[in-house]
């Protein structure tokens, strides 16, 4: 693992000042534009703030392809107030919706902007017939296209490898889902909330074994925005405002047949950048909540393990104990995560941040932790299982 | 307000993007290809860090040297995953499922780098991913009579009995 930052030179803390999000659907029938537009007018409605108080953005969207518009950044730019003003759209595949807080974060602790708003927007259905086709592109075009393989055969290997290197069994991972699905039926964006029971999961249709389509997060239309303001200006906007204390974020090689799978070393690097940054030592015992990336449910498993907040192979006992339900000792997606809210991929990712902030600043209504909360982690994954992107927030 | 009542009434457009593309292998590549046409599984190993790269690189990603050697690897390994896919890749249902995974080759390498290929699992059965006893199990390459420098010039690996 490669050196981790030693010294930072912050000049401006960051907060989190508030949040808007659209209801996320399976096919959205506003314009990209619209979607993105609307999820910035919440979060400008929230703070009671106007499109200029905003001096900087950072928005985030996942391939073109899904969308089949090219550039897609620069062709939303104004409909997120982008026009005149300094806007840059940063891409880690999955990891996207976390990597935005992430870069709106220099912005503001260099001192470059007192205000920056953050925009994640996904519009997956235009793509045709099914949007998995266009991830049929992600892979290597010589040794791993001819196979013809599906997207989710990466996540099914990978699911597979870690169910045989740690003993989890599949009723102890689809365990997740439950809980989600459930947590989810109090999120107003919600898009597949539901109780289900394990039963469920494992009778759901097999696409590529151990993965069933209950083991995954839908497919998603949906936008999140967020506003970040530097301390000073954060006062005058909120009572409440919400600290990103610790920013992290790895890449790993590619080629992830070269490695073991089990484990996401590129989480754990990413984490211990941004612990280290909010002086957190022992994650474990000092993070209140969190929302670990859950496009499948062993990811939220393998995620929770890789943040070290469970021992390796052992984030499904705690799930089984009850302890990472909303009214356990360390929940785990309490906002009811990907695989209940949905995944329009850079926006799901944002959703998980904003939960961050709902609940730190104990705004999360119907879905408030139970335990008083201070500190909360949320994290994001991309590409083909190589992105890791962390965020720690303090109230 | 919205003028459009839902998705089923919504106004839409269709269009199909076309572009294609033709791209240059590189050496690592070509080698590995060209290899693959002679029924030879070649790699490189570099002489720092002793990693062994299969698909081969030209370049050692840990040690960021370009002194690596090109090997011939043993078309043997061990199954690391594997899964049964019922889907194809646009998502429909396959008429018969397949089981494909991944192989670890037979050639010492550093800790952190397997060399690998990642193919079709041929002479298994559904059961023997779900009880895992693919996992660990010897494989071995077969090939398909005409080699074209392919990956697909391997059929997949099948177990070794």
């Amino acid at each position: 693992m490669s050196r981790l930052v030693t010294n930072i030179y912050i000049k401006d803390k960051v907060a989190v000042v508030s949040a808007g999000m659209t209801k996320f659907t399976r096919r959205a029938v506003e314009s990209t534009k619209e979607l993105a537009w609307e999820a910035v007018n919440r979060a400008l409605e929230d703070a009671n703030m106007e499109i200029r108080d905003i001096e900087c953005i950072v928005s985030g969207s996942a391939p073109d392809a899904f969308d089949g518009i090219h550039m897609k950044g620069e062709s939303y730019s104004s409909s997120i107030g982008g026009s005149y003003k300094p806007h840059v759209r940063v891409y880690t595949g999955g990891g996207t919706g976390v990597m935005v807080p992430v870069a709106g974060w220099w912005h503001v602790a260099s001192g470059l902007c007192d205000t920056v708003l953050l925009v994640a927007e996904e519009k997956m259905s235009p793509a045709q017939p099914h949007p998995q086709y266009v991830f049929k592109h992600i892979w290597d075009p010589i040794t791993e296209k001819p196979l013809e393989p599906n997207l989710i055969w990466i996540f099914a290997l990978e699911m597979r490898r870690y169910m045989y290197k740690y003993n989890v069994k599949k009723e102890d991972i689809a365990l997740v889902s439950v809980k989600n699905k459930k947590n989810a039926l109090d999120h107003p964006s919600a898009q597949v909330a539901e109780k289900i029971t394990v039963e469920d999961v494992l009778n759901s249709e097999v696409l590529v074994w151990p993965v069933n389509r209950l083991d995954v997060s839908p497919v998603s239309d949906g936008a999140v925005a967020l506003i970040l303001a530097r301390e000073k200006v954060a006062k005058t906007i909120t009572d409440t405002p919400v600290w990103l204390e610790g920013i992290g974020f790895t890449l790993e090689d590619s080629m992830w047949i070269n490695r073991e799978l089990a484990y996401p070393l590129y989480v754990e690097a990413a984490a211990r950048m941004a612990y280290k940054m909010a002086g957190i030592e022992r994650p474990w015992k000092e993070i209140d909540f969190a929302e670990p990336y859950d496009p499948f449910d062993y990811k939220e498993l393998q995620h929770a393990e890789a943040l070290m907040l469970f021992n390796k192979g052992e984030a499904y006992k705690a799930t089984k104990e009850g302890i990472t339900e909303r009214d356990g000792d360390l929940p785990l997606s309490p906002s009811g995560g990907l695989l209940g809210v949905g995944n329009p991929i850079a926006a799901a990712g944002l959703m998980k941040v904003a939960e961050l902030y709902y609940q730190l600043s104990g705004r999360a209504g119907k879905r408030q932790v139970k335990k008083p909360v201070h500190t909360g982690v949320a994290q994001a994954w991309g590409d083909l299982l190589e992105a890791g992107t962390v965020v720690v927030m303090k109230n | 307000m919205m003028i459009i009542p839902d998705w089923k009434n919504a106004i839409k457009v269709s269009q199909v993007l076309e572009a294609k593309y033709e791209r240059s292998l590189g050496e690592a590549y070509s080698r590995y290809l060209n290899g693959l046409k002679e029924k030879k599984i070649l790699g490189t190993k570099c002489s720092t860090c002793k990693s062994v790269y299969v698909p081969p690189r030209i370049y050692c990603p840990n040690c960021f040297k370009d002194n690596l050697n090109w090997i011939e690897v043993p078309q043997e390994g061990t199954v690391s995953t594997a899964v049964i896919v019922y889907i194809s890749s646009k998502r429909e249902r396959l008429e018969k499922p397949r089981i494909v995974g991944v192989v670890w080759l037979n050639y010492v390498s550093s800790n952190t780098v397997k060399p690998a290929i990642f193919h079709n699992l041929l002479g298994f059965s559904e059961k023997d991913v779900i009880d895992g006893s693919i996992i660990g199990a010897r494989v071995r390459a077969k090939w398909r009579e005409e080699s074209t420098g392919s990956i697909l010039d391997i059929e997949g690996f099948e177990r070794v009995v």
